[in-house]
């Protein structure tokens, strides 16, 4: 009996010695390394999903190049110049998100991989990169309706269908999407960074940026059931322009545009000495 | 009749322990608080003192009267409307609205609670993706925080440290009467959300997103909505008002049971599940029991009933709340080790001096040591919404 007694205290004390050190010890080490435990669960691989990253592919395009930026005819500051020249859009996906909360309306995006400066990085949390998008399909008219619109970059279209134009500029948080006819039907999401770990240590630095319009599925539903033809400008950013994009004295593009043009390096103008567009198309999968 | 209270000799510690306790927890809060990047300005400095104090006294209070339930009370529910104050003024002032944005759910920049995380640990597990979108710190916080929490105190968190759980509480405890005695519960009211907890489980991980979040969640109510821009949205906002408006504010009101918490929380499953291997559990003396009831009616959680407590012990949804312990007649109830393992001879009574061994013995209590450890990590977490709570209301009656 004595000998279970001095058991059971042994048991008792080891028990409260073992509760003090949990509580005070284990459970606030805990809590204070917290930042550690973040390393820990980054270097496993695992990630944030906002779905942006591997929603469901539904179509996607295709490579495109980035033809020279005449430097002598940039004023702008060095920094900005070079994050010009070494923009290039490698791909543009339409994707469908699922979950996050999200599902019902953002469904689809742009995607624009490849070095855009960081917003949120830069003073003024703007962007030295203009892009915009049209797209959509099923219209006959050869020359869209808006074409001369100001907010419709000084371009021609070889080809009329498309229906909607995203325009993502500068405060890359608020892309708008217009109709055919020029009226801003809705605003879409901007910029969504690609944070990457290097070597597995996670210091979250930035790597690599890529641009998102999401819009509402509910408009382009129709549209990715067949090959969808779309256009593509990016440029430097001019704020006295009405499309955003920097112009010359005599209201062309400057030079320091790029077109999605169907993977040709030179770009054709017409009499009005506008860039002629081809197309580019989206398959759908 | 007149209110009988315990005299609860068997909680109540010495004013040499009670100090001592106390002064022990301001070291290891200060230690906790600077060691997660220490003060920003003297006013914040400030706050943090007045709120440390206001902590201390609460847990020196505890100690002193051995009135878990009452002071816990007090300060979880005042803990609960500082969260809902500076929560709701922060989006309210950040944002101009209490909306969650499509657009900070693409930046990942949606507050995350510790509610999700049952959610999110399968699809992690699966994917290796945190399917919530919020800060990786953040979500990795509220990780670590449920695990340690989980595994060492389990569902004591939600009497402690939970900012919702203090609505519910709140609630419950403002009527003087019940109005609705609340009976033998049945077995699907009594496991419901142990299935509401399996069901957003397996349907978050089907879906890679957080189902209790999107459709469930009654305390979206007095935090942030997700925007309402379609007409599902209209239908889950409209869900999280009635459930608030039922489950955390009627019910209570009308039971005095936190019928939130007790019953249809998933965490609160979540955290029943660990509650064989917590470090601290309540147990019935059945020597000492009067089988009287008194515990059962006053469990705020429905964690008692006749199987239990001729068992001798709560079920696993117990909080550890303390409300048994303060309303038994007999002081049959107190707080074990696993094993049922006590501390030893009762404390000494009142008016008895008790010397060094009385003080080593008071500290060798589970109740002291689990009280300490569950408000050490309570004030932590609290710490932020009381001193936000505090800061805005200064700055906007009293300009300071």
């Amino acid at each position: 009996m004595e000998t279970q007694e001095i058991k059971k205290q042994g048991r008792r004390r080891g028990m409260v010695a073992f509760a003090w050190i949990t509580v005070l010890v284990i459970v606030p080490l805990g809590f204070m390394l917290s930042d550690r435990f973040t390393l820990v669960l980054k270097s496993l691989g695992v990630q944030l999903h906002p779905n942006l990253d591997d929603g469901k592919k539904l179509v996607e395009g295709m490579i495109i190049a980035s033809p020279p930026v005449k430097e002598a005819l940039y004023d702008g500051n060095k920094a900005d110049l070079r994050n010009m020249r070494s923009f290039a859009v490698k791909e543009v996906v339409f994707r469908r998100f699922s979950g996050v909360g999200i599902a019902d309306r953002l469904n689809l995006s742009f995607e624009f991989n490849g070095k855009l400066s960081d917003p949120q990085q830069s003073s003024q949390h703007f962007s030295n990169i203009a892009i915009h998008v049209f797209f959509g399909g099923g219209i006959t008219e050869k020359e869209p309706a808006a074409a001369s619109s100001p907010i419709i970059p000084p371009v021609a279209f070889q080809e009329g269908p498309w229906q909607y134009q995203v325009i993502i500029d500068g405060f890359h948080d608020l892309p708008r999407i217009y109709d055919k006819n020029g009226q801003l039907i809705a605003l879409g999401l901007g910029l969504y960074l690609k944070w990457e770990n290097r070597d597995g240590k996670g210091d979250g630095k930035v790597v690599s940026t890529r641009l998102t319009a999401a819009l509402p599925r509910s408009m382009f539903r129709s549209l990715l059931k067949k090959p969808m033809r779309f256009y593509i400008i990016a440029g430097a950013p001019d704020l006295r322009s009405p499309c955003l994009l920097r112009l010359d004295e005599s209201g062309r593009l400057a030079d320091y545009a790029t077109y999605g043009t169907d993977e040709k390096d030179t770009v054709a103008i017409d009499g009005a000495g506008r860039p002629i567009l081809h197309p580019l198309i989206l398959q759908p999968r | 009749m007149k209110k009988m209270f315990t005299p609860l000799v068997s909680q109540r510690k010495g004013w040499a322990s009670s100090i001592f306790l106390t002064l022990l927890f301001l070291i290891f809060s200060l230690f906790m608080g600077l060691g997660q990047g220490g003060l920003p300005s003297l006013r914040d400095g400030i706050l943090y003192g007045i709120v440390l104090a206001f902590s201390a006294a609460i847990l020196f209070l505890i100690f002193r009267t051995g009135r878990i339930h009452y002071w816990r009370r007090i300060f979880f529910s005042t803990y609960a409307v500082a969260f809902a104050i500076n929560f709701v003024w922060w989006t309210m002032g950040d944002r101009g609205h209490m909306w969650l944005l499509d657009k900070e759910m693409l930046y990942a920049k949606a507050p995350m609670c510790h509610m999700v995380v049952p959610m999110l640990l399968l699809p992690l597990l699966f994917t290796k993706k945190i399917i919530f979108p919020t800060a990786f710190p953040q979500a990795s916080f509220m990780i670590l925080l449920v695990i340690v929490v989980g595994i060492v105190y389990g569902r004591s968190f939600c009497s402690w440290g939970c900012f919702f759980g203090g609505q519910d509480e709140l609630f419950a405890g403002l009527p003087r009467k019940k109005r609705w005695a609340i009976g033998k519960l049945p077995p699907f009211i009594r496991y419901f959300s142990y299935g509401l907890l399996a069901f957003i489980v397996m349907h978050s991980l089907a879906t890679l997103s957080p189902t209790y979040c999107m459709w469930f969640c009654p305390f979206k109510t007095s935090s942030e909505f997700i925007e309402v821009n379609s007409f599902i949205r209209v239908i889950q906002t409209f869900i999280f008002v009635i459930l608030w408006a039922g489950l955390a504010v009627v019910l209570p009101l009308l039971t005095k049971k936190r019928t939130q918490c007790g019953l249809f929380c998933p965490m609160g499953a979540f955290f029943s599940c660990t509650a064989r291997i917590n470090l601290f559990r309540i147990a019935i003396d059945r020597e000492k029991c009067g089988n009287c009831g008194l515990c059962e009616a006053a469990c705020p959680t429905f964690s008692l009933n006749e199987e239990s407590l001729a068992k001798g012990k709560t079920l696993n949804n117990c909080t550890r709340c303390g409300a048994c312990i303060e309303a038994c007649p007999k002081a049959a109830i107190h707080f074990v080790f696993p094993g049922g393992i006590k501390s030893g001879p009762p404390a000494p009574a009142e008016g008895e001096k008790s010397g060094w061994r009385g003080f080593l013995q008071e500290l060798a209590d589970p109740a002291t040591i689990f009280v300490m450890g569950i408000f050490l990590v309570a004030n932590v977490i609290a710490s932020e919404s009381l001193i936000g709570a505090m800061s805005r209301l200064l700055r906007y009656f009293f300009k300071i």
